[in-house]
C-alpha cells in the first residue's frame, strides 16, 4: 500500500483526536492517543473517512480500528 | 440559509448574570461517570457550571443583569421601548417573561414586550428581532436571554448532566444612524425536532402522574419525561455537517474572508465541536473566546455570558469584526456578521 500521504494523514488525524502530531504514528493506538476519547470523536473520525476518502466504516468495522495505521488502511479502501 | 440585512441598530450594552452557586463537575459527576469522570469532564469541556437554588428562575437573572447594565448606561427606564425576552424555560406558561420584566424593571406601560421561544440560536436571532423592533418603535429595546435548565436536566443522564448552566443577561439596542448593517443568515430543519427536546410537559405530552418519574430509556439514560433528551450525535453531526457551511456563505455573501474576522463568538455548546466549527472555517482559535468551562451550556444566554467574561475590556473601546453563531434545538441555525464594540459592559455578575 502506498503510503507517501501518511504523514499527511498523520496529521490529519492527529487534529481530530487532539493529540501531538509529533508523538503520532502509524502505529499509534488512536483511542489511547486521544486527549480525551468520546463517541463525538470517534464519530469526527468516520466523518473525516467519509468525506476526504469517500469510505464509509460500518459501526463493526470502526470497533476493528485499533491503530492509525489501520484508518489509514480503510481510508485507501483496504480491509483488515 | 435564509438572509437578512437590519441596518440603523446600536449595540450599545450587554451584562450577564449567573447564580453564585456554583457547581463543579468533578465532584457532581464522580458517581454517574466513577471512573470515567475526567474524561467525562475533558469531552464537554465543562468543569464548572452556574445553577440556580431552588425559588431563582432565569427571568430573576436576566432582570438582575438588565438593572445592572441600566444603572452603568446613560437612560431612564422610561425612555425603553420594548423588551424581547428569549427563554425556553419562562416563569409560566402565561403570562410571558417580557411583560413582568418591563414591569419589574420599571418601564413605561407604553412598551411593546414579547417572548421568543428559542435554544441555542435564540440569542442571534433576538438580535435580529430586537433591532427589527427597535427600528420599528424608534425607541430603545431590552434584549433578555435567560435559561435556567438545570431544574429540566436529569442528574442520572449521562449525555446531559455535565452540560447545562443557567443565567440571565441583557443587552441594550438602540436605534442609531449608523449605515452599519447586521447580516444575519439562518437555517431551520424541524425533520430533527426530536433530538433535542423536553418530550413531556407542554400540548403534545400533557403533564400526566408519570411525568415525575425517573425511567431508563432505550439510549440508556435515566430521565424524567419533562428532562431533556439530547442525542448527542445526531447534534453533532447537524452541527458539523451545516454550521461551517453556513458561517462561509455568509461570509462569501457579505465579501468577508475568515482572515478579516476578529472574532469568532460561538454558542458555547461543548467545546470539542466548537473546536471542529473553527478548524473547518480555517479560523485560528485563539479568535474564539470561550466560557464553557466556567459557565457551562446556558442555551440563549451563552454569547453574553461569553462577551461580558473574555471580552469585557475588549468591547469598551473599540470595534471588532465579528461572526456570532448559535445552533441547537430546532434544529435551528443562526448568524450574524456585525461589529461588536464600542459598548457599555458591567461584566458578569452574581447572583445573589
Amino acid at each position: 500500500m502506498d503510503k507517501t500521504n501518511a504523514p499527511q494523514f498523520i496529521n490529519e488525524i492527529a487534529d481530530i483526536i487532539e493529540a501531538d502530531p509529533q508523538a503520532l504514528s502509524l502505529e499509534s493506538d488512536f483511542r489511547e492517543s486521544a486527549d480525551f476519547w468520546s463517541s463525538l470523536v470517534g464519530f469526527a473520525l468516520l466523518t473525516f473517512l467519509e468525506d476526504q476518502y469517500g469510505q464509509v466504516l460500518s459501526v463493526d468495522e470502526f470497533i476493528e480500528c485499533k491503530t492509525v495505521g489501520d484508518l489509514y488502511a480503510r481510508a485507501h479502501g483496504k480491509g483488515e | 440559509m435564509r438572509f437578512s440585512s437590519v441596518k440603523g441598530v446600536n449595540f450599545s450594552g450587554v451584562c450577564a448574570c449567573v447564580p453564585a452557586n456554583a457547581v463543579d463537575n468533578m465532584t457532581s459527576g464522580a458517581e454517574l461517570f466513577g471512573e470515567d469522570i475526567e474524561n467525562a469532564v475533558k469531552a464537554t469541556g465543562v468543569r464548572t457550571r452556574r445553577v440556580c437554588t431552588p425559588g431563582t428562575t432565569a427571568l430573576d437573572l436576566s432582570v438582575t443583569a438588565a438593572k445592572k447594565l441600566l444603572e452603568n448606561y446613560p437612560i431612564s427606564p422610561s425612555d425603553i421601548g420594548g423588551v424581547l425576552f428569549v427563554t425556553q424555560t419562562p416563569d409560566h406558561d402565561m403570562p410571558n417573561n417580557a411583560s413582568r420584566a418591563a414591569h419589574l424593571l420599571g418601564l413605561s406601560t407604553a412598551c411593546a414586550a414579547t417572548d421568543a421561544s428559542l435554544a441555542c440560536s435564540g440569542y442571534v436571532y433576538g438580535l435580529w428581532l430586537g433591532a427589527l423592533m427597535a427600528r420599528s418603535i424608534e425607541a430603545p429595546l431590552l434584549l433578555l436571554a435567560g435559561e435556567n435548565h438545570s431544574y429540566s436536566t436529569s442528574p442520572y443522564d449521562r449525555s446531559t448532566a455535565l452540560l447545562f448552566g443557567d443565567a440571565g443577561t441583557a443587552t441594550l439596542l438602540t436605534p442609531s444612524a449608523s449605515e452599519e448593517e447586521w447580516r444575519f443568515g439562518f437555517l431551520t430543519d424541524g425533520s430533527q425536532y426530536d433530538v433535542l427536546i423536553v418530550p413531556e410537559g407542554r400540548a403534545r405530552h400533557p403533564f400526566n402522574e408519570r411525568s415525575l418519574e425517573y425511567e431508563t430509556w432505550p439510549d440508556g439514560g435515566v430521565r424524567r419525561p419533562i428532562d431533556i433528551r439530547m442525542d448527542g450525535m445526531a447534534v453533532f453531526n447537524f452541527v458539523v455537517r451545516n454550521v461551517p457551511g453556513c458561517l462561509s456563505s455568509l461570509m462569501e455573501r457579505n465579501g468577508v474572508a475568515p482572515e478579516e474576522l476578529d472574532l469568532l463568538l460561538l454558542h458555547q455548546a461543548n467545546l470539542y465541536m466548537m473546536k471542529q466549527v473553527a478548524k473547518k472555517l480555517k479560523i485560528p482559535l485563539d479568535k474564539m473566546p470561550v466560557s464553557l468551562d466556567r459557565y457551562g451550556n446556558s442555551s440563549s444566554a451563552t454569547i453574553p455570558v461569553t462577551i461580558c467574561s473574555e471580552l469585557q475590556k475588549n468591547v469598551a473601546d473599540k470595534p471588532h469584526r465579528a461572526l456570532v453563531s448559535g445552533f441547537g434545538a430546532g434544529l435551528s441555525i443562526s448568524a450574524v456578521l456585525m461589529n461588536l464594540g464600542p459598548c457599555v459592559c458591567p461584566g458578569v455578575i452574581e447572583y445573589p
